[in-house]
């Protein structure tokens, strides 16, 4: 059994009378199924939990199915709680973050496990197995299910194949505040993600230096949701920060052509132009973000006198505005 | 709480210092480039107070992993791999968790739960123990 500390107690406060329905498994078995009645992921690995560490052996088997072998050992040092003698849910996805993968937390809903698992995705959930004045926090891992005999099938705890009521299994996580989470490699996207909250996800790799991994994923982002100004706008700035600069210029572009009302897309093209020398389009785009302004107007005006600082340098040097025109061999300028 | 806020403020403070002095050694290239969160959190005034919480927030967060047995050496890449969101979550409800039990009390409540649990996995509540079985309405 594995014990584990809920922070959102208060989320789930629900008496056992709340129990006795599974209003989800209803409506699932009710609907005209639509996709794969029944869907096994066999291949996804197993690694039984010891002691009380159901959270490192629950992200050894998400992270094995994403694409790499991490033992449950060499994850307790990260994610487990020896005061608690459990794990706590942000410390998993934080484990996966830094692992350069995407943790995506999924709308509370059955379905969106089922869609899921037939898209051949592992998910792991929260469960109380025990009742809510004595719970008994547990992570597993939903592999399959079989619609027609309403049964779920898990890798939990110490067993590899643990196949349960899909009724039983609501209640189980339904006391767990209907908690799941994906575990996704960079250049796949979970069916049921949702644009703004996964970009979300993504900035987070960013943000903790994962760039070659977050851009892929803000690749595979814009690929679904090619207005997604966050994702764009990352893209540039991941890449921008991997020292490649014409494919942060290209993203840049791309994303002031879908969003000519929003500076920041003009005002990082603008940069990024400076620093490859190009600096009479550069000043043309400075302008234009600070023309476009909003909240973050001060920051345009700052990007700007520095490109006329740079403008009044190369002047003064003699060498002119030149950069722009002259054709460096073997680099395309204008890759749109 | 109270004192360990009081406490962990003027460190926040130094610690702020210390990193916007390294700060100005960053390229100045780089600073004129709009960072992704900040375009993210644009828009959303929870993201913003997360972001500016973090340095108070983090403080909390790293005492209640230290005391909950984290190694020292590794509690700040712990920290690092959570967003600001999950920080600020944590900073404001792992207190609300409740202790633990005095023994008595435990020894009582276990019992009690063995019974009940005992119940709800034969009528199909909870998935306890291993030699109920399961069986599908």
């Amino acid at each position: 059994m594995c014990l584990l500390t809920r922070i959102f107690a208060g989320a789930s406060a629900l008496a056992l009378a709340a129990c006795a329905s599974t209003p989800q498994t209803d409506a699932v078995l009710a609907m005209q199924i639509d996709g794969a009645p029944s869907v096994e992921l066999t291949a996804v690995p197993f690694f039984p939990q010891t002691a009380y560490q159901c959270g490192p052996a629950a992200l050894s088997t998400m992270l094995a199915a994403a694409g790499e072998d991490v033992a449950p050992d060499d994850l307790v040092s990260q994610v487990y709680l020896p005061g608690r003698e459990g794990s706590l849910q942000f410390e998993l996805m934080a484990a996966a973050r830094l692992r350069g993968f995407v943790p995506y937390v999924l709308a509370p809903q059955l379905d969106s496990v089922l869609h899921e698992v037939r898209a051949g995705n592992p998910v792991l959930v929260l469960q109380n197995l025990g009742l809510d004045w004595h719970p008994q926090w547990h992570f597993a891992v939903v592999v399959g299910f079989d619609l027609s005999a309403g049964e779920m099938i898990l890798r939990s705890g110490e067993e590899a194949r643990h196949v349960i009521p899909l009724r039983l299994f609501e209640r189980t996580w339904e006391r767990g505040g209907y908690w799941t989470m994906v575990v996704m490699p960079p250049d796949r996207l979970p069916r049921t993600a949702q644009s703004r909250t996964y970009t979300r996800a993504i900035v987070e790799l960013e943000r903790l230096g994962r760039l070659r991994e977050a851009a892929t994923a803000y690749e595979a982002a814009l690929a679904r949701w090619p207005d997604n100004v966050v994702a764009g706008i990352g893209l540039g700035n991941s890449l921008y920060a991997l020292g490649d600069l014409p494919g942060a210029e290209s993203a840049y572009r791309r994303a002031a052509l879908r969003h000519p009302e929003r500076g920041v897309a003009f005002n990082n093209l603008a940069q990024v132009l400076a620093d490859r020398g190009r600096l009479r389009e550069a000043e043309e785009f400075a302008r234009r973000a600070v023309e476009l302004g909003g909240p973050m107007r001060g920051r345009f005006e700052e990007t700007l006198e520095g490109i006329l600082a740079d403008v009044r340098r190369s002047g003064a040097t003699g060498d002119g505005r030149s950069p722009d025109t002259a054709p460096v061999p073997g680099e395309t300028y204008r890759d749109t | 709480m109270e004192r360990m806020r009081k406490v962990s403020r003027p460190t926040s403070y130094l610690v702020l210092l210390c990193l916007l002095s390294l700060g100005s050694y960053v390229p100045a290239a780089r600073a004129a480039i709009v960072g992704t969160e900040t375009v993210a959190a644009e828009q959303d005034v929870e993201m913003q107070r997360a972001q500016l919480n973090r340095m108070l927030d983090n403080e909390v967060v790293k005492s209640f992993l230290l005391a909950n047995g984290v190694d020292r050496e590794i509690v700040q890449s712990r920290l690092d791999g959570l967003s600001d969101g999950e920080i600020r979550a944590l900073s404001e409800r792992f207190d609300e968790y409740p202790a633990g039990e005095g023994f008595e009390t435990l020894l009582i409540l276990a019992f009690l739960a063995f019974i009940a649990l005992l119940i709800t996995d034969i009528l199909g509540y909870t998935d306890i123990f291993p030699f109920v079985k399961k069986t599908t309405e």
